[in-house]
Formats: structure tokens, sequence, C-alpha cells
């Protein structure tokens, strides 16, 4: 074996690394901003942005240079069980791209990561009626995608720990920063005559800035500003009976907005109608029974009838839409002058949302806005 | 120009003839059967007061009167006094599809009747009422 002097080399190129802490902020952004609504456009931003990256690291992993491929670094299991008894007998074999553990490490981590993004398109289409998948996925199994989406979250977060473990434990066994290498792309070559790492042709790295500046602009449009592509929501039926009968006096509610046991409630109750008589025919009342069986807030797929359903106590039955703890929570900031005008009560729904008789709800159908100061008078208790 | 105008006219006539026809003709039905039950000839001045007589306040819907929705001049539209909703005119000279559907008919005198006057109105006051809003 010939002797040579301790040399510097690049390991990991600036694609990569630029990749590497790239993807830090963006999960650790996401991940900040993963509650609720007002931070939504953030955690989609980054989120769009992770996904990018990922699809990048892919490409790359195949066009990179030589430490970045995959080729490079995933190993048999074999190899891999071979390294961890190494580490276990603190003299592991050292590598200067990824170990085979760590190697298994990253290409998880990839696969998890664009799994994420994955699941995060769904629910954004169930739960939003936004993007890709709106329109294929109902609210509920939206919701479903909500919880896989977090539950794969929580993997890479396990698995990230395992990945500092790692480095952790290898930078201590060799004597070296992996950290810093990260930042400076550069390892110390001793033994070995450091074969020679090309860097990227400007064909490659053209291929992957284009690839990179259009995916996520892409994603980004086709999810949020322009219509879903294969999905244009024609919204709720109701029958025709439903819509004579109940529209006589004010819209005809979309039967999604209560639960069966609310519209039997005021069916049976027709006689005293918010202080007007319905006086419905019997067979009227067959009919309009028929009406919402099927298509109450139980059976249908949007995100009101799914959400008012799941705030109504199981042995509770409101008569209004109004009453439902949902509702009262979209418009808690809603101010009672507004509820006290007829021309603007709360059973206008019409008058507030354009897409109120198909009975979506869409957050961008919405035409009305609160005044800046409406807030500090809000109670929707008082305001019959 | 003159020529069109006055086609114009006569046209317009024309329709409003038949429309008038029309509505009479189901109009006079409805009185007609509010007769074999048993009211007699039809005052339009009873109608009026019927139309603009309260009934006192209720706490919770307010004044009960039928112009609290439909208005003490029935030619223009009215609006349900809780929901808000426009309510066209229940004049036949300005909308000539009031009382075209007699089931309709019976179904709104049964519910406001109902609520405004604590009963349903016998066909004498129906056909009052009618031959108000019809005579406008
Ligand atoms: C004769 C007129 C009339 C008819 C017909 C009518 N309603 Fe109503 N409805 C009202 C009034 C008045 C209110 C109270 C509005 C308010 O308080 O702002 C109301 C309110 C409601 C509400 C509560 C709205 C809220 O605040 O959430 C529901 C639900 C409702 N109606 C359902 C129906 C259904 C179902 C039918 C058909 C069977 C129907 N209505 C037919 C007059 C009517
Ligand atoms: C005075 C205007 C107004 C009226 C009337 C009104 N809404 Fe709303 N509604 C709003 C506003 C504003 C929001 C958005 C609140 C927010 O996101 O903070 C909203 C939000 C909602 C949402 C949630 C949408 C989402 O995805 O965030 C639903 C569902 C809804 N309204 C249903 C109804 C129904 C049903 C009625 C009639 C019974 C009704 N609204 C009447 C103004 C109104
Ligand atoms: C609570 C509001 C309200 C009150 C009070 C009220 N009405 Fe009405 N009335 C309505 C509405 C709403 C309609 C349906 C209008 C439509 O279909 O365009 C209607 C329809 C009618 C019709 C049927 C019209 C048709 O096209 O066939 C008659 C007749 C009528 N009202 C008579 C009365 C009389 C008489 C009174 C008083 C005793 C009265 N109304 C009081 C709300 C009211």
């Amino acid at each position: 074996m010939t002797q040579t002097t301790p040399t510097n080399i690049i390991v990991w190129d600036w694609p990569t690394r630029l990749f590497h802490w790239l993807l830090v902020a963006t999960f650790g952004i996401a991940f900040a901003t993963s509650g609720d609504d007002p931070l939504l456009r953030v955690h989609l931003w980054s989120g769009f942005l992770f996904f990018g990256l990922i699809v990048f690291r892919i490409v790359w992993g195949f066009i990179g240079t030589r430490y970045a491929r995959f080729s490079d670094f995933v190993a048999s299991p074999a190899h891999v069980i071979a390294h961890i008894i190494g580490v276990l007998h603190r003299r592991p074999q050292r590598f200067l791209g990824h170990n085979p553990a760590g190697g298994w490490a990253i290409l998880l981590l990839l696969g998890l990561g664009f799994l994420l993004a994955l699941f995060g398109f769904l629910v954004l289409g169930g739960q939003e009626g936004y993007g890709l998948f709106a329109g294929l996925l109902t609210f509920a199994q939206g919701h479903q995608a909500m919880e896989i989406h977090e539950a794969i979250c929580f993997s890479m977060l396990a698995l990230i720990g395992i990945h500092w473990a790692g480095v952790i434990v290898e930078s201590f066994l060799h004597r070296e920063n992996l950290v810093a290498a990260m930042f400076h792309g550069r390892k110390r070559v001793e033994n070995v005559a450091p074969s020679p790492n090309s860097v990227p042709t400007h064909a490659k790295l053209a291929i992957v800035i284009a690839l990179g500046a259009l995916v996520t602009p892409t994603v980004f449009l086709l999810s949020m500003d322009s219509k879903p592509l294969w999905a244009n929501n024609p919204g709720l039926k109701i029958t025709h009976t439903w819509e004579v009968a109940c529209g006589e006096c004010h819209l005809p509610f979309s039967p999604s907005l209560l639960p069966s046991r609310s519209w039997e409630a005021l069916l049976a109750g027709e006689e005293d109608h918010f202080g007007d008589i319905l006086a419905l025919k019997p067979e009227t009342k067959e009919a309009l029974r028929q009406s919402f069986t099927g298509h109450s807030a139980e059976d249908e797929p949007t995100e009101a009838a799914y959400q008012i359903n799941h705030s109504v106590q199981k042995n509770q039955t409101p008569q209004r839409i109004s009453d439902t703890p949902y509702w009262r929570k979209k418009h808690r900031n809603i101010d009672v002058e507004t509820w006290k005008n007829k021309d603007m009560g709360k059973a206008r729904c019409d008058g507030c949302h354009a897409d109120a008789k198909e009975g979506i709800f869409d957050d961008r159908a919405i035409t009305w806005h609160a005044p800046f100061n409406a807030q500090s008078k809000q109670s929707p208790e008082n305001g019959r | 120009m003159m020529k069109q105008s006055m086609m114009a006219m006569i046209f317009t006539l024309m329709t409003m003839i038949t429309a008038m026809t029309a509505t009479a003709a189901t109009l006079e039905e409805q009185l007609a059967s509010y007769r074999t039950q048993g009211a007699g000839t039809f005052d339009p001045k009873a109608g009026q007061t019927l139309w603009t007589t309260s009934h006192g306040t209720d706490p919770e819907v307010g004044e009960k009167v039928c112009t609290a929705c439909h208005l003490n001049d029935p030619r223009k539209p009215g609006k349900h006094r809780k929901t808000g909703k426009i309510i066209e005119p229940m004049a036949v000279s300005v909308n000539p599809q009031r009382f075209t559907d007699p089931e309709k008919v019976e179904k709104w005198f049964l519910r406001n009747c109902r609520q405004v006057m604590g009963r349903e109105c016998t066909p004498q006051e129906k056909g009052d009422v009618l031959s108000y809003l019809g005579g406008l």
C-alpha cells in the first residue's frame, strides 16, 4: 500500500449540501406551521419546496457526483450488519461517502419524505378541496390521509433522531466533524489515493435547476390558485320537493348541513317552525323525508357536513344549523348587528356564501368579510 | 317608426288582455269554488280590511298582520319579515302569476291565516281577499 500524505477532497458537492440544509429548513418550517388555518399557506409553501427538493435529490441520486449517487451508498443488508457490528466494537470501517447504515437512513428519509408530501397533497385535496386531488377524495378520506400524513411525519422524526445519533457516533469514532463536512463538503483522505470526484457538468446542472424551478411553482399553481384540473365540484343535489317546500321562505338549506335526526325533528315540529306554520301534507312530508335520508350531515362527503356532524353531540338534536358548535365557531367573529339585519340574518347563508345552495361552502366562495372592529363586540348567541 | 310603435302597442295590449283573461278565468274558478263552499258575494273592501287589520303582537314573531310580509300596497314586492326573502307583488295586475295554482293558494291561506288570525280563513274571507288582490 502506498503511503500518501493526508489531503482534503470535496466529498459532498454543493448541490447536495444546499439540498441538505434546505430540506432541514423546509421540514422545520412545515413542522412548526402544521397547526391550524392561519399559517396554512406557509405550511403549504414549505411543503411544496420540500417536495421539490426531494424530487431533485432522487434525480441527483442518479446523475450527481460520485458520493451523491445511490449506487455509492445503498449497500446490501450483509454490509449493513457488518458495519453495525463494527460500530458496536468501536472500530467501524470508515467510508468517504455515507456508510452502509447511514445510506439506508438516507434512502428511507427520502422515501418517507416523498410519501409525506404525497399524503399532504391528498389531505389538501380531501379536506380543503384544493389542488391535484381536489374532488377525488371525500372530506372523511382527507381526514384519514391527514392521520397518515402525521404518522409519516413522526416516523421521519424518529429516523432523523437515528440519523443524528449515527452522525455523532461516527464523528466521535473517526474523530472528524461530519456536521461541518456537510457545510464545507470536505473530508480527509489518508491511505487511499483519491479518485477524482468529477464536478457536475453544466448540462447536468441545467437539468436539475430547471427541474427544481419548474416543480415547485407548477405544483403550487396547480394546487392553490387554479380550479382543480379534472374535478369541478358540482355540489350536492337537492330534490325538487325539497327545493320547492323548503325554498319558499328562505334558501332551501342543503340537507348536508344537519344530521337526519334534526331534519326529522323539524318535520315533527312543522306546526311551529320558528314562528311560521308549515302545514305540510303527509305525502309532502314523506317525500321530504326521502330527500334527506342518505344526504344528511352523516352521509355527505363535504367538509361542512363532516365538521357539523362531528361538532354536534350524539344526544343533541339542534334545529338550527346556526346552533351547531362548528357553525358558531366559524362565525364567532361576525358581530350582533349583522345578525340583526334581516337581509343578512343567520339563515341567509347565500348572502355571504356564493355556493350555499350547492352545500359546498368553499373558503374561496365567501363574498362577505367581517369588518376589522367586529372582534370586540362579538357574540353570536344574542344575535337572534 | 310610427308603424312600429303602433304594432308594439297593439302587441302589448293583446298580451295584457290574454294575460288578464287567463288569470281572470282561474280567479273566477277559485271564487266559484268558494261559493260552492257556502260563500256569498265577495267584497274587495272587506278583503282590504282583512289585509290590513292587525291582530296584536306576538313576542316571538312580531305584529300579526298580513302586511308584515306583504305590503299595504300589494302592487309592491314585500319581504318575509324574518328571513328577508323577497315576496313578489300580490296584486294580479302587476304579477299575473298570482293565484294560478289553487293548491298553492290554499296552502298559503292555511299557513298565513292561522299564523296571523290564529284560525283558518272562511271561504268568504278568502274570496274577499282574492277579489281585492285581483281587482287592484
Ligand atoms: C312558511 C315559511 C317557511 C317555510 C316554508 C320553511 N321555513 Fe324554515 N324557517 C322559516 C323561518 C321564518 C325561519 C327562521 C329564520 C330566522 O330566524 O332567521 C326558518 C329557519 C329554518 C332553519 C334554521 C336556520 C338556521 O338558523 O340555522 C332551518 C334548518 C329550516 N328553517 C329548515 C326548513 C326546512 C327543512 C323546510 C322545508 C320543510 C323549511 N325550513 C321551510 C320559515 C320557513
Ligand atoms: C354575514 C355573512 C355570513 C352568513 C350569513 C353565513 N356565513 Fe358562513 N361564513 C362567513 C364567513 C366570513 C366565514 C369564514 C370564517 C372564517 O374562516 O374565519 C364563514 C365560514 C363558514 C363555513 C366554514 C368554511 C370553511 O371551510 O372554513 C361554513 C361551513 C359556513 N360558513 C356555513 C354557513 C351556513 C350553513 C350559513 C347559513 C345557515 C352561513 N354560513 C351563513 C360568513 C357568513
Ligand atoms: C310571515 C310572512 C307572511 C305573512 C304574515 C303573510 N304572508 Fe302570505 N305569503 C307569504 C309568503 C312567503 C308567500 C309565498 C309568496 C310566493 O310564493 O311568492 C305568501 C303567499 C300568499 C298567498 C298565495 C299567493 C299565490 O301566489 O298563490 C296568499 C293568498 C297569501 N300569502 C295571503 C296572505 C294573507 C291573507 C295574509 C294575512 C292573513 C298573509 N298572506 C300573511 C308570507 C306571509
